[in-house]
Parts: C-alpha cells; sequence; structure tokens
C-alpha cells in the first residue's frame, strides 16, 4: 500500500482518508453487487426498451434533446430503431456478467456507465431514484480500484490491499442520497403536518383501501415524522464501526415498510441495499464464502 | 503508486467529495446559484450524483389513466403507447404512469405534442377509427374534504385530438 505522507497534520489526514487501506474484497462486492442488480433492472427495463428509448417508442429524442439542461448525450442517439435498441440492451447485459465475473471489469464499468448515461438522458421524464443510484454506483465503481480481476491484468496478491478513495466516496454518496433527501423536504406543509404518508396511501402505488388508510391516519402521521429521522440515522449508523448491522436493520425495516405499504418499491430496497455494501468491513467479509472464491 | 498519481487521486476526490457536501445547500441561496448553471449542471447530467429528491413532491394522483379514443369513448383492444399502440395498463405500466404524468406538467407540451402527431401517423398506418388520447387523472382530494364526505378523489380528464399527419 502507499506510505503515509510526511507532512502536517491535514496532509495526513486527507491522504488517510482517500489513500488508506481497504480490503480488496471491499471493492469486490460491490463491484459483484452494481453487477447483479444492473442485471436485474435491465429485466425489469426489457418490456420498456421500445416504448422510452427506440425511434418507435413515444418519446421524442428531438423534444428531449431541445429540454435539455445541458448539452445532450445519449448513444441512443445513434441506436434508434428497435432492432438495434434490442441488441444494445444485451450488450449491456453481457457487460453486467463481465463485471460481475471480473473479466474486462474497467472496460465493462465504462459500458455499463454509459448504457445508465444514455437511457436515462434519452428518456429523462422515466427516470427514477432507482436509475439515478445505479448511474451513479456505476460511475464510483468505473473510477475505482477493481475488486477483483479474472482476465486480464496483472496479477494481485491475494491479501493485497488496495487505497480506500473508491469506499469513502460510495460511503459518502449513500450519505448524501438520504441526508439531501431529508434537507429537500424540509418546511414542505404536508412533512411537516405528518400527512405525506397519508397522502401517499392515498395514492396510485398503495396497497390499501382508502378506508383503511383514513383509519390509519394517526399512526401514518406519527410515521410521517419518524421518517427523516430514521433516513439520517441509517448513513451515520451504517458508517460506525459498531453500529452498521443496527444501519443495516434500520435500513430494512424502513425499506420494507415501504414494500408493505406501496406497490413498486421492491427493486428501490435492492439498489439502496447495494449501496450498503460500501459499508462491509474485512471482518463482516471474512465471514463471507466470497473470501475463499474469488481469486485475482 | 507514483506521487502523481497519488495527488491527482487526492484532488479528484476531494473535489467530488466537496461538491456531493456542497449539494446539501439549498437551491435558493446565492452562492449555489452562482455555480448551479456552469458546475453542477453539467456534473450532475454526467454521474448523477448531486440531486436527491425521493418523495419530496405530495403524491396528488390517486388514479391516472391513458386511453385512445372515438368520441371521447376508449377503445377496448388499443391504447396511445408506441409502438404498438398497446394500451396503458396499471399497475404494470408503472414506469409509464412516471413518463405520461411528467408529460403534463405546465411547460412540457412539446412532449405531448411530439407523441400524439406519432400516434396519429400509427393510427392512420393501421386504419383505426381512433380520433384522440384521453389522459384520465383523478387527483386526491384534501384530507379534511375526504374526512368530512368521503370522496377520495375528483377526476379531470384532459382529451388531445389526433393531428391527421
Amino acid at each position: 500500500m502507499t506510505k503515509p505522507l510526511q507532512g502536517n497534520v491535514w496532509e495526513r489526514a486527507v491522504h488517510g482518508l482517500w489513500l488508506g487501506p481497504a480490503d480488496r474484497h471491499q471493492y469486490s462486492v460491490v463491484q459483484i453487487g452494481l453487477a447483479v442488480v444492473s442485471l436485474i433492472q435491465l429485466v425489469v427495463l426489457w418490456e420498456y426498451r421500445h416504448m422510452l428509448y427506440s425511434e418507435a417508442g413515444f418519446v421524442d429524442q428531438q423534444v428531449v434533446i431541445e429540454f435539455s439542461r445541458v448539452p445532450y448525450f445519449s448513444l441512443f442517439e445513434l441506436i434508434e430503431s428497435p432492432s438495434a435498441v434490442t441488441g444494445y440492451f444485451i450488450f449491456s447485459g453481457v457487460c453486467m456478467v463481465l463485471l460481475g465475473l471480473g473479466i474486462f471489469p474497467r472496460v465493462a464499468a465504462f459500458l455499463i456507465y454509459l448504457f445508465f448515461l444514455s437511457y436515462i438522458n434519452r428518456s429523462p421524464l422515466s427516470a427514477i431514484a432507482v436509475d439515478n443510484v445505479l448511474h451513479v454506483f456505476s460511475f464510483l465503481v468505473l473510477i475505482s480500484p477493481i475488486g477483483h480481476r479474472i482476465w486480464p491484468g496483472k496479477k494481485t496478491p491475494f491479501t493485497a490491499e488496495l487505497p480506500r478513495y473508491g469506499i469513502t466516496l460510495m460511503r459518502l454518496q449513500v450519505f448524501i442520497i438520504y441526508v439531501q433527501a431529508v434537507i429537500n423536504r424540509a418546511g414542505d406543509p404536508y412533512w411537516l403536518k405528518g400527512e405525506f404518508l397519508t397522502y401517499f396511501l392515498l395514492g396510485q402505488h398503495s396497497r390499501f383501501e382508502p378506508d383503511l388508510v383514513l383509519q390509519m391516519d394517526p399512526l401514518l402521521t406519527v410515521l410521517t415524522w419518524l421518517t427523516p429521522l430514521v433516513e439520517i440515522a441509517i448513513p451515520v449508523l451504517l458508517w460506525i464501526r459498531k453500529t452498521r448491522w443496527y444501519g443495516v436493520a434500520l435500513g430494512l425495516a424502513l425499506h420494507l415498510g415501504v414494500i408493505i405499504m406501496a406497490h413498486g418499491f421492491i427493486l428501490f430496497l435492492v439498489v439502496m441495499a447495494m449501496g450498503w455494501l460500501a459499508f462491509l468491513r474485512p471482518e463482516d467479509l471474512n465471514r463471507l464464502p466470497l473470501r475463499n472464491t474469488i481469486r485475482p | 503508486m507514483g506521487a502523481f498519481r497519488k495527488w491527482l487521486i487526492i484532488a479528484f476526490c476531494s473535489l467530488q467529495a466537496g461538491l456531493l457536501i456542497f449539494s446539501l445547500i439549498p437551491r435558493s441561496w446565492g452562492v449555489r446559484q452562482a455555480i448551479q448553471k456552469p458546475i453542477l449542471d453539467p456534473w450532475h447530467v454526467a454521474t448523477n450524483s448531486l440531486e436527491w429528491h425521493m418523495f419530496r413532491t405530495i403524491p396528488s394522483i390517486h388514479h391516472l389513466e391513458a386511453r385512445l379514443t372515438r368520441e371521447t369513448e376508449a377503445l377496448p383492444e388499443s391504447g396511445p403507447i408506441l409502438p404498438g399502440l398497446e394500451p396503458y395498463e396499471t399497475p404494470r405500466h408503472a414506469r409509464l404512469y412516471y413518463t405520461v404524468d411528467r408529460m403534463l406538467i405546465q411547460g412540457h407540451e412539446p412532449y405531448v405534442e411530439a407523441w400524439r402527431q406519432r400516434v396519429a401517423e400509427e393510427v392512420k398506418k393501421r386504419e383505426l377509427d381512433a380520433d384522440g388520447i384521453q389522459i384520465s387523472r383523478d387527483f386526491t382530494r384534501s384530507l379534511t374534504w375526504i374526512q368530512r364526505d368521503g370522496v377520495v378523489s375528483q377526476t379531470r380528464e384532459a382529451n388531445y385530438p389526433l393531428k391527421q399527419p
């Protein structure tokens, strides 16, 4: 690993934050997690590939370009016909398998990053948080050290340590996702009055009949007020070594609660759980069969 | 690891971390507005790391339907979803819900215009007897009113005649 810098306290702290040692398997689990969850997302999007991303669909690319806040970039500018879009989806699926296996991992990560960037930009009105989380994690895996590599590349010792900058950025990203979502709602009257969950469950994702929702109103008011506290607590607990499993438990409770109440949020749990993988410690990874199966 | 690579990593990661922390500053603040367009917008589009709005807006739609119509009556087996004029199905087409709902936001009219132009072309090609797209949205009423009379939502229909290509 890199030697600590000679310098003042600040220089050593900055150096340690980004270049201190991380277990190579910490990167491996995120790499595999991203590959698996991206594949799941690809399967979910398969039904929509022509509707949203091809010239035969109902989202006009020229209109999207006109509305773009920055210069438009999407490979779907070149890949327009339904058959070409299908081919691109299959190609991206192959890249996800390659990333998971550690074959040409850097190239595969780059192509997966391009896939997420391209489809989000091609149909921004249909993009949801799940897409954004996968996109940012594909970017973070792309710029991070590679956890495992089957071929090609020079061999790394099995016990090798890598710089921790990628893991630190991933953890910070998860923290920002939860905390910024809470800050952005600060001052919203529906959240302040505790009415959000009641309205949410009167909406079209709800699994409950409106009568039941109205009966549960006092409980939903309390849950609305608790939700921001839970969202802020999750990344904080995950980051602290001693409390990380409480963070996982709280995260599961929050996301499973949403799944129990509403349709269409299972993938949100899966994607956020992929982000939690960045908080695993070397001692957690020792318990996984992964430790003995992934070789450099 | 060489010294140049070390400092490159430190500089890049410090910048990314700085932008992430900066993204917590409210958009209304002057300091944020100053760098929003030249720096934060392009970086957000490239990385999707800076804007997180989950559950920010109040869910106002109780139910949404998109139909292909003849004199405002829904056609039984066709719909406005392209390609193929497929019917819009809930909850199966969950992702289309967001797309259609956001198309109806004020200022997004060009999306709807392009959509109905394409549907018109497809209707003509298939010689279907359809003359419009109807989007029906059941808006959730305020809790005070729901608790008073038990009526959960109020329907508003928007009809978009198909332009003949």
